[in-house]
This record gives structure tokens, C-alpha cells and sequence, in this order.
């Protein structure tokens, strides 16, 4: 099973890396990427400084595998990569890179938004957000 | 037969322990997961949770079945 996770925020080098090793592969005709990144949300009067990510690991990169998948099998996809952070990820800093490629535009646009909807729903990963003052609350997705 | 069971995010956090082992009789029967840790737990009453056994979503322990791993799954919030 894939490890779709990386320790920390996700790099522009890796993200521009990932982007680059598609170069060879002349038969996509369109990229569609989806960034998450740790916004610095306002709660009871006190500012976001980060989000540590944690996850049930196995249940998280099966759950990976099987969006994955399932993604293949409902679009017309020649690749398609996914990775999460977990620990500390500063606000202004990327926790999820999810990237799609195929032949043509609507292809990519419609299984990005599928994508990133069933990894917010079905993947087992939990989040801190951390104030400055050393309180947290609970992250839920909406 | 004792099976570790995995506590995750707000519920870690809430009953101040990641994991601890549990002991369950399936041979005569099911067991209803949810009530049985709550009865211990009652603070799990205020949150919302899902139960996976072996990896699966099930609120029940099967009977006559081998259980690796209970996990207490809080709201997901990947991305």
C-alpha cells in the first residue's frame, strides 16, 4: 500500500518537482491540481498558528488506495497523485496536494472535485488547531 | 479474548490515553461496541464517533470472530 503521507507541509520544490517529472509523459493534455492549505482562522477572538494532523495511518492510505481507485474507474485519468501532511503545518503552508492528470480539461476538472470531496469525508485523518497561547480546538470538516 | 483498542484526535485527547485493551466475549453473541464504551466512557456520549474493527465501520463485534484492532474514530479533518 502507498504511503501517501509526508512528515510537515508539503514543499513548492515538491510540488513543482511533481509537476516537472510529467514533462515526458506527452500524451496528457491537462494537469488539475487541488492545494489545502492551513488557513488562520479567527476562533473566540484568537488566531490560528497551525494545524497538527494526525491518522489512523493503515485505515487513512487503504482509504487512499480505494478513492484512488475509484477515481480511475468513474474518469478517463492518466495519473494521479495524492499526498497529506502529518504533524505541525504552519498556517500559510500546504497539508494536501491531490494531482490529476489526463488528455483533456473536463476530464481533470470534474475528478479533482470528486477527489478532494472523498478524501475530506472518507480518509481517517484528524487535525489540532494550535493558538499561539498553547490552546487548541478540534478540527471537524464541514 | 483482549484486543487492543486505538483511541484517535478529540478522543485521545478527552480520555487521556491513546489505547488501552479490552476484553470481549464473542462467543455467545454479538457485541454492541458503541454501548460497551460508552457504559465505560460515558464522556464518548457527547461526541461523535465511528467504530472500526479490523479496518471496518461497524458499531458490532461480530460473534466467533478473530479481532485484531478496535479503533475510536472522531470527525474527519483531512485537507
Amino acid at each position: 500500500m502507498k504511503n501517501c503521507f509526508k512528515e510537515g507541509a508539503i514543499s513548492s520544490d515538491f510540488i513543482g518537482t511533481s509537476i516537472a517529472h510529467h514533462q515526458v509523459k506527452t500524451n496528457i493534455g491537462a494537469h488539475q491540481i487541488f492545494l489545502g492549505q492551513v488557513r488562520a482562522d479567527s476562533i473566540d477572538g484568537k488566531e490560528v498558528m497551525a494545524i497538527e494532523y494526525s491518522a489512523h495511518e493503515e485505515m487513512a492510505n487503504k482509504a487512499f488506495h480505494d478513492i484512488r481507485e475509484a477515481t480511475f474507474d468513474k474518469f478517463d485519468l492518466t495519473c494521479m497523485h495524492i499526498y497529506h501532511s502529518l504533524g505541525v503545518v504552519k498556517t500559510g503552508e500546504i497539508c494536501l496536494f491531490a494531482f490529476v492528470s489526463s488528455k483533456h480539461r473536463k476530464e481533470v476538472q470534474r475528478a479533482i472535485e470528486y477527489l478532494v470531496e472523498e478524501i475530506k469525508e472518507k480518509v481517517p485523518i484528524f487535525g489540532k488547531e494550535l493558538f499561539e497561547d498553547g490552546s487548541f480546538v478540534h478540527k471537524v470538516n464541514l | 479474548m483482549k484486543v487492543e483498542t486505538h483511541y484517535y484526535g478529540m478522543i485521545s485527547d478527552r480520555l487521556e490515553r491513546s489505547s488501552e485493551l479490552h476484553t470481549f466475549e464473542t462467543e455467545g453473541g454479538t457485541v454492541n461496541l458503541r454501548d460497551y464504551f460508552e457504559t465505560r466512557h460515558p464522556e464518548l456520549k457527547e461526541i461523535n464517533y465511528k467504530i472500526a474493527v479490523n479496518h471496518e465501520i461497524t458499531d458490532i463485534l461480530p460473534a466467533n470472530t478473530e479481532i485484531n484492532e478496535i479503533a475510536l474514530l472522531p470527525p474527519f479533518a483531512g485537507g
